[in-house]
């Protein structure tokens, strides 16, 4: 898989910014983040799934009707702007994820994108989904199948008050 | 599955070779999602480019009451008095063209319940009907599943069936009533209906005969990833045998099952993810289908969007007025106009093709002319930040 993505990398061009980002140069990463703009879609995915699986690990974090204060590794993506296009929404969460703090918690609203972009969006460099209410959010047969959809990441619910679910690949 | 398999496999596409049954499962299996989505992508570029096609279609469902009794399905009513049952007169079908002539479809897709009480005679002038409206619409109309019904019924071969509707107006066969071909797959969701067997012997003489057919499977319901790569395979073999034909297969849609109001509501819904999957392997395996669709109603116009970098090349159309997802609870829109389905290509950096129902080109959109203004603009200062129209 490494040698397809590295294929992948570097016929996008984004072999020097995968780079830079995994020597920690965040500075010589925005410098380059234009690229990240044109490049193919695939590509820019693969390596901010790249940059997830390395500064933050496999878990998923679920966050129904939980408020959390935005910390400073917190990177709430929002795509309200952008929310005709697929394509725009899953960049921009690949974007955040290349470019913004290492281990950040790249998030998703799950209400803004929908059910199943959200997901989408956890191959694309997101880690987590947050739902402002129970209503609408992914349920719990949805949730326990994630692992095996997303290639055995774990899943771990958060619900108000305490973590109430999990779920291990 | 070890990195070697998709070594092999990545070889094997790049020098165009067929992969198996095992390759397939393996594809379904892998956790690399956009790995497998950009090896679909190449052979999806291989053959079309950047092209990617749509059409003006309009759908028409005459009746939804049906003798069948698919656990999936949320559309059908058992007997006309049934609440929410419905059998449109002709003129009423017909009207549904007629309002639409000021910007007309180029296709009409008919699919319907297997009405147990119709006549023949029905089916047939409610196809002349289409053409004495528009005589040179393509009526793409009765899955297999029908013609399968239709020569039950009414004590008719599949060629007898076929060669009536032919000469009454019918272009094409959709692909609707595939389901999952695996008998124990098939046995337990729709065992009343025609067999795989069957269904594909309808596409078989359709092919013979010169029309040319769609196919589906719908998925993310009780099969395996086996039993879908079976009937992947199975469609791949009778597109094989239609080689000599003169016509086979154009296109394969995968459709998205949809639980809400129906006997398997119990079930999730497939998701996100598994729609891209299953567009990619699709690609991946049927080399000898030409067009794999992305039918954004069954999986949104957010997924099939992103479908287009999945291995699909097709949105199917305008669609205007499908109401058999509707019923299942999907919460697509039932109608996309023209140029939404321009933006969504557009923005998935393809190049908009209209196509009629036999893929010749009908107009290829230039890829600068983005008609931006048909758009609602919330803050055109950013560019890019438009609201649904």
């Amino acid at each position: 898989v490494s040698a397809l993505v590295d294929r992948a990398l570097a016929e996008s061009g984004l072999l020097p910014i995968a780079e830079a980002r995994r020597r920690g140069e965040l500075a010589r990463v925005e410098d380059l983040a234009a690229v990240l703009e044109t490049a193919d879609i695939l590509a820019v995915g693969a390596l901010a799934d790249r940059v997830r699986a390395e500064e933050v690990g496999d878990l998923v974090g679920v966050l129904v009707g939980v408020e959390h204060e935005p910390g400073p590794d917190v990177v709430s993506v929002s795509v309200a702007d952008v929310s005709t296009s697929g394509l725009a929404m899953l960049r921009r969460v690949a974007v955040a994820r290349i470019t913004g703090p290492r281990a950040a918690r790249v998030r998703v609203d799950g209400a803004e994108v929908g059910p199943l972009m959200a997901e989408v969006a956890l191959g694309f460099g997101a880690s987590e989904i947050s739902w402002a209410t129970v209503e609408g959010s992914l349920d719990s047969k949805h949730l326990e199948s994630i692992p095996v959809r997303l290639g055995g990441r774990a899943v771990r619910v958060f619900h108000p008050g305490s973590e109430e679910h999990a779920t291990d690949a | 599955m070890p990195d070697s398999t998709l070594d092999v496999i990545t070889r094997k596409v790049h020098a165009g070779e067929r992969l198996s049954h095992d390759e397939g499962v393996a594809l379904f299996r892998h956790p690399d999602l956009l790995a497998v989505g950009q090896l679909a992508n190449l052979v999806r570029e291989r053959l079309h480019g950047d092209r990617t096609y749509f059409n003006r279609n309009l759908r028409v469902e005459v009746t939804n009451v049906c003798a069948g009794s698919c656990l999936f399905c949320s559309f059908s009513r058992r007997e006309d008095a049934d609440p929410g049952a419905f059998t449109l007169t002709l003129d009423e079908a017909w009207r549904q063209l007629e309002v639409r002539m000021s910007d007309p479809p180029s296709e009409v897709h008919v699919v319907n319940g297997l009405h147990p009480r119709l006549p023949f005679s029905y089916y047939e002038e409610l196809l002349r009907g289409f053409k004495r409206i528009k005589p040179d619409l393509h009526l793409k109309c009765f899955t297999a599943v029908e013609i399968h019904f239709f020569a039950r019924q009414f004590g008719m071969t599949y060629e007898q069936v076929l060669t009536r509707l032919r000469d009454a107006g019918l272009g094409s066969l959709p692909g609707g009533g595939a389901e999952i071909f695996h008998p124990d797959v098939r046995s337990r969701i729709s065992g009343d209906k025609a067999t795989a067997d069957e269904y594909l012997e309808v596409h078989r003489v359709a092919h013979r005969l010169g029309l040319f057919t769609n196919a589906t499977m719908l998925y993310g319901h009780i099969e395996t990833f086996e039993h879908r790569v079976d009937h992947l395979l199975r469609l791949r073999a009778l597109q094989d045998e239609s080689s000599s034909a003169p016509a086979s297969l154009q296109a394969f849609i995968p459709l998205a099952f949809h639980p809400a109001g129906d006997g398997m509501k119990h079930l999730p819904a497939p998701t996100g993810v598994d729609d891209l999957r299953t567009l990619a392997v699709s690609r991946l395996l049927l080399d000898n289908v030409s067009h794999i669709k992305a039918y954004w109603v069954s999986m949104t116009p957010k997924i099939a969007q992103v479908g287009l970098r999945f291995g699909a090349d097709d949105l199917d159309g305008t669609i205007v007025h499908e109401t058999i997802y509707g019923a299942a609870g999907s919460t697509s829109p039932s109608a996309l106009r023209e140029e939404q389905l321009v933006r969504l290509i557009r923005e998935a950096g393809r190049t908009p093709v209209e196509r009629d129902t036999l893929y010749n080109v009908v107009r290829q959109h230039p890829p600068e002319a983005l008609p931006e203004a048909a758009f609602p603009v919330r803050d055109r200062k950013a560019d890019k930040h438009l609201v649904p129209g």
